[in-house]
């Protein structure tokens, strides 16, 4: 019996020193995701008009993006949602910020350019929200 | 009480093979899923840029947009990866906690 319980005992033990662990659930991150998608997709329906005219609610939303960076970044165990938000607000990435840097450089944006871009915006966004609601409720 | 023992690893390997099982499926679902809209939207605007509605510089940029959607799907992936494992793990020393307290 002594060796049954210390054999469980190092298998428990094992178990606990290889330990996984990610950053759970959070319903404010989650809404946060699910806004910023539905006003990015709405943002980016006035991108057909001069940038000029929409600079200040561009600026505010890419301040959201990047207080959704900054919060997911202060969350130990969450590396792939800070990645994902690093993506989207990194010109390079062609994700929302790529989107502004491209309206802002080209005065407006072709609708159909607009049309083409608008699901993968959104599946995106998506892959976010995604991640978020399969992390665990702790 | 190796009975016990044998019973513990069991019901572990179960856990662990249901677990890979199950994210291969939904992985290889996923894949193919954006493969298939991937596909479907290459189509699409190289049909836009022979009629003229996009152009040359348009295309490129939208298949770097894709590949930008692609890495965000891995990210996905890979976060969720990590929580089905704390969720394997966790149910594991579940399974152990169980076993010891009826062994001793």
């Amino acid at each position: 019996m002594k060796k049954a319980v210390g054999l469980l005992a190092v298998v428990y033990s094992l178990l606990i020193t290889g330990c996984i662990s990610t950053a759970p659930f959070d319903q404010q991150a989650y809404q946060t995701a699910v806004d910023l998608k539905v006003d990015s997709l709405a943002m980016m329906d006035q991108a057909s008009g001069p940038y000029t005219n929409h600079t200040a609610e561009a600026d505010a939303l890419m301040l959201r993006v990047h207080k959704a960076y900054e919060y997911a970044k202060g969350k130990p165990g969450n590396d792939e949602t800070v990645a994902q938000w690093a993506k989207m607000m990194d010109p390079k990435d062609k994700l929302m910020a790529g989107f502004i840097a491209d309206w802002e450089a080209k005065g407006q944006i072709k609708k159909s350019m607009i049309d083409n871009k608008k699901p993968m915006m959104a599946e995106a966004y998506d892959t976010i929200i995604d991640l978020e609601s399969a992390k665990l409720k702790k | 009480m190796n009975d016990i023992i044998e019973s513990v690893l069991d019901e572990l390997k179960t856990m662990a093979v249901t677990m890979a099982k199950d994210e291969a499926k939904a992985f290889s679902a996923d894949a193919k899923d954006f493969l298939e809209r991937a596909k479907d939207d290459v189509a699409k605007w190289t049909k836009q840029l022979k009629n003229g509605e996009i152009t040359k510089e348009d295309f490129r940029d939208l298949l770097e947009m894709k590949k930008s959607v692609a890495e965000m799907q891995a990210l996905k992936q890979k976060g969720i990866a990590k929580i089905r494992l704390e969720q394997l793990q966790n149910q594991m020393l579940d399974a152990v906690t169980s076993a010891v307290l009826k062994a001793i």
